[in-house]
């Protein structure tokens, strides 16, 4: 579904991601991880197009997606949860949920669907963004990208700030869209515990290179990965 | 008695095309985080565009619809052209290059038109209804003003408020990444703000040019109060706008009715510190002013 | 001991450095005056006040990140402060040109302080409005004003050593330079002072600097009366070159015009300030007689000078973001970097 090959990008003189290569097939779930600075966010804003990239190729069922523009990539069925959540604060919960499926018009989902998954945020429908705690933006986030019915879902560190209980639910959830609907995940992690327990695949970055690409249990298993990089 | 109700209608009338021009100010703001400075020029332009059809084909309407049109066309062309360079920039370039616009435009109409101000026709009688034998300060020509302000204002409430498009000019306008991520068409949105904006002034230059006369900087002093409007009604709340050029309509009739109308800029001066001491993000704005 | 010690021998070295600079800048000027005839010494003094308001409004919007549009305003407060002193009390010139710049201070005080409360569009609005309100004042109170005709004062009489052919105008410009040059000593070392560093502090993250112990508004306020200031002397040079103020010579253009010059000269810099002066100098009259060289139609002719401007302000925004100083600067790393490069492969 998704395939990365060798793609750099470059702040200036800083290269932020150096010749990342992944692939994240549909129903599956491959794990980010890395210290602060290591190329995460970056990889993700380079995949929807908000950065450009220096080299290599970005493709999602084989069509090459790299120089296109964020709103182009968008059509193609990739859907970008960005760090801090990016909920528009101004706008109510439903007008942030309606906004994410406009450009699909009548194929969109209807926030009902998406009240089924989270029914907190039906209770708070009409009410402005600003009034929802971290972990009802977290879900409002999601539940805004799931609206277009993405086939690629990039998810920035969804656990960031939230108490551990909502983190294992939001996981969990993870798995379940994955697995219902289909989605290709790219999960990008500090959590790296959390995010290895869902995962098909763990990939941990530093310094923008790749220095491991495994299955999560031989990663977890990892000694010298999991003190150098992951921290637990 | 008559002459403070001649000066509240005089001050509703006027005060609905302050509106107009805040409205302008308003949706630009919205949509691009920038003081449009060259507004004046750009609805001085379109008027006389406005001018010029009226008096080539006889049809105060045609040109009417022409203004607004041309308006439209100029805030997208000025949007794509000019602004979207200056986006990323320091705010205050942007501020810059508005005046630059200002002053060539000025200087362009007055090369094609000369610097001479003309007289501008009305769409109905200024002559001022007779109400129980006493003539008032309110034309047919004002309630005509006053209604087509009043649809325009409802007219982007609606579009606001309860459209798709709407929405994505207020999503782009508050987090244009965000927006994009969400498959809004950012670009296109700032484009449209500015078309929309520029119409909003357009009408408000074939409003307010029958009673002024139509001259290169001829606009200048209704922009400022339409400015000092947008200010107190709050940058962000287009109602906020409507609000505050009626208000200050109102408000600086009375001080030119009763103290002379020397004192306008005066009493502007005072009525603007004054709310922006108590509020200061203006009266109904709801998000925090960047930092120009 | 030894940091007190340290931190004094660098204020004393900004403060040398300043002389050296002030020393250099009136050499330079006195000569380039000498060689110029009356009209060019008169575009000096413009100049030189142009360049006292600017030096002040660049601390202002690019060392504190406030804007004003409201200089005009406050150089109309100086210029007529120094009529009102030199025609009804007979005040030699310097004492009036000193008392502007504290009467414009007093002003900036309470406007300062207003201005710290608000950001962005709307300071700008209630600046806007104060250099488009204040001039009123002269329509409202003509008896000590002098309504639209505004007041006039003989011109100033050079000193009998420089010799009796010494010109008006040449003396006009001195005055002016010499104004600019205590601008220049002044703003150089404040920049260079703790004070500098907290308005930058407070210009690239308030709330940081807020927490760090600054008082935010205290230096906005600060930073405002202190251009305030400027302005004020500005507005007195400007009485004293053109003898004269009046409610006309402060329009909204005016106050429009010289946050141009400071966006165009490169903000938060003095040697921006001296090329945005140079250029509300020099642009306009470069205009006038470059539409004046063809032979077109009086209304393309009258209004050519300012298609021009307009078209170089749009262009310098899009060429030069940062300004000329900006230009500049990047010119000269680049060939620094030429130069470097040139030497390696050597």
């Amino acid at each position: 579904m998704l395939v990365v090959e060798e793609l750099t990008t470059d702040y200036g003189a800083v290269r932020a991601v150096d010749h990342v290569s992944l692939e994240v097939g549909a129903g599956s779930i491959t794990a980010v991880l890395g210290a602060n600075g290591a190329g995460k966010t970056s990889l993700l804003r380079t995949i929807t197009g908000l950065v450009p990239a220096t080299a290599g190729r970005v493709r999602i069922d084989g069509e090459n997606i790299t120089a296109m523009a964020v709103e182009e990539i968008v059509r193609r069925g990739v859907a970008h949860v960005p760090e801090g959540r990016g909920v528009i604060v101004e706008l109510t919960v439903e007008e942030n949920l309606r906004l994410g499926g406009l450009w699909r018009r009548a194929e969109a989902a209807r926030p009902k669907e998406i009240y089924a998954l989270f029914p907190r945020l039906e209770e708070r429908q009409s009410q402005p963004a600003s009034r929802l705690s971290g972990g009802e933006r977290q879900m409002l986030s999601i539940g805004r990208a799931l609206v277009a019915r993405p086939r690629v879902l990039l998810l920035d560190e969804p656990s960031l700030g939230l108490a551990p209980v909502l983190v294992a639910q939001i996981m969990a959830l993870v798995r379940r869209l994955a697995d219902t609907l289909g989605l290709a995940v790219l999960l990008v992690e500090q959590n790296a515990r959390s995010a290895l327990s869902i995962a098909n695949r763990g990939i941990v970055l530093d310094l923008g290179r790749v220095v491991a690409d495994q299955e999560p249990e031989a990663l977890a298993s990892d000694e010298r990965l999991r003190h150098a990089y992951l921290g637990f | 008695m008559t002459k403070f109700i001649d000066l509240t209608l005089n001050g509703v009338s006027t005060g609905a095309i302050y509106a107009a021009v805040a409205l302008a100010l308003v949706l630009i703001w919205r949509a691009t985080r920038i003081i449009n400075f060259a507004q004046g020029a750009m609805l001085m332009i379109t008027t006389y565009i406005a001018s010029a059809v009226i008096n080539s084909t006889g049809s105060y309407w045609f040109g009417f619809v022409v203004a607004l049109l041309s308006g439209l066309i100029l805030g997208a062309v000025i949007e794509r052209v000019l602004i979207r360079r200056v986006e990323s920039a320091p705010p205050l370039n942007a501020v810059i290059v508005a005046l630059g616009l200002y002053t060539l435009l000025v200087a362009v109409a007055g090369m094609i038109w000369g610097n001479t101000p003309r007289s501008f026709p009305a769409a109905f009688s200024i002559r001022g209804y007779d109400i129980g034998g006493t003539r008032v300060l309110f034309a047919p020509n004002d309630s005509f003003i006053v209604l087509v302000v009043i649809a325009v204002a409802l007219g982007l409430a609606l579009l606001f408020r309860a459209t798709g498009l709407g929405l994505q000019m207020r999503a782009a306008a508050f987090q244009p990444e965000v927006a994009r991520l969400l498959g809004v068409r950012v670009g296109r949105m700032f484009t449209l703000g500015w078309a929309l904006a520029a119409m909003a002034g357009a009408l408000a230059g074939v409003l307010v040019a029958p009673s002024i006369f139509l001259g290169p900087n001829d606009f200048d002093p209704i922009l400022i109060i339409g400015f000092v409007a947008a200010v107190v009604g709050g940058l962000d709340s287009p109602p906020g706008a409507v609000i505050g050029g009626v208000g200050l309509g109102l408000g600086l009739s009375y001080v030119s009715g009763y103290e002379g109308s020397a004192l306008v800029p005066l009493a502007a001066l005072v009525i603007l510190v004054f709310v922006l001491m108590v509020r200061p993000s203006g009266l109904f704005s709801s998000t925090q002013g960047r930092r120009v | 001991m030894r940091r007190l010690g340290g931190s004094a021998a660098l204020r004393r070295s900004t403060l040398l450095r300043s002389l050296g600079l002030v020393a250099a800048g009136a050499v330079v000027l006195a000569l380039v005056s000498e060689g110029l005839g009356a009209y060019d010494n008169l575009e000096l003094a413009t100049g030189a006040y142009y360049f006292a308001v600017l030096a002040g409004l660049t601390v202002l919007v690019g060392v504190s990140g406030q804007i004003s549009l409201g200089h005009g305003g406050l150089m109309a407060v100086g210029a007529y402060t120094v009529v009102l002193l030199i025609g009804n009390e007979q005040w030699a010139l310097v004492p009036a040109l000193a008392a502007a710049v504290v009467v414009t201070s007093l002003v900036g005080i309470p406007v300062g302080a207003a201005a710290s409360r608000l950001r962005g569009p709307y300071l700008a609005g209630a600046t806007l409005a104060f250099a488009v309100g204040l001039p009123a004042l002269a329509d409202k109170f003509p008896a000590t004003f002098g309504g639209e005709n505004g007041l006039t004062i003989n011109p100033p009489t050079p000193p009998s050593f420089l010799g009796a052919s010494f010109e008006l105008e040449r003396w006009e410009a001195w005055i002016a330079c010499a104004g600019a040059l205590i601008v220049l000593f002044v703003l150089y070392n404040l920049l260079h002072s703790g004070f500098g560093r907290a308005l930058r502090a407070v210009r690239d993250d308030e709330i940081a600097a807020s927490l760090c112990g600054l008082r935010v508004g205290r230096a906005q306020t600060l930073a405002f009366i202190l251009s305030a200031g400027c302005a004020g002397l500005g507005g007195g040079l400007l009485a004293v070159v053109l003898q004269l103020a009046t409610p006309g010579a402060f329009p909204l253009e005016l106050s429009l015009t010289l946050l141009t010059g400071v966006v165009l000269g490169g903000l938060g810099s003095l040697a921006g300030a001296i090329w945005g002066a140079a250029v509300l100098v020099l642009l306009p009259s470069w205009t006038n007689d470059l539409a004046h060289s063809f032979s077109l139609s009086a209304n393309v002719e009258n209004n050519l000078p300012f298609a021009i401007y307009g078209l170089v302000l749009i262009g310098a925004m899009l060429v030069w973001p940062s300004g000329i100083q900006g230009g500049v600067r990047e010119l000269g790393g680049r060939l620094r970097r030429l130069r470097a490069h040139r030497v390696a492969e050597r």
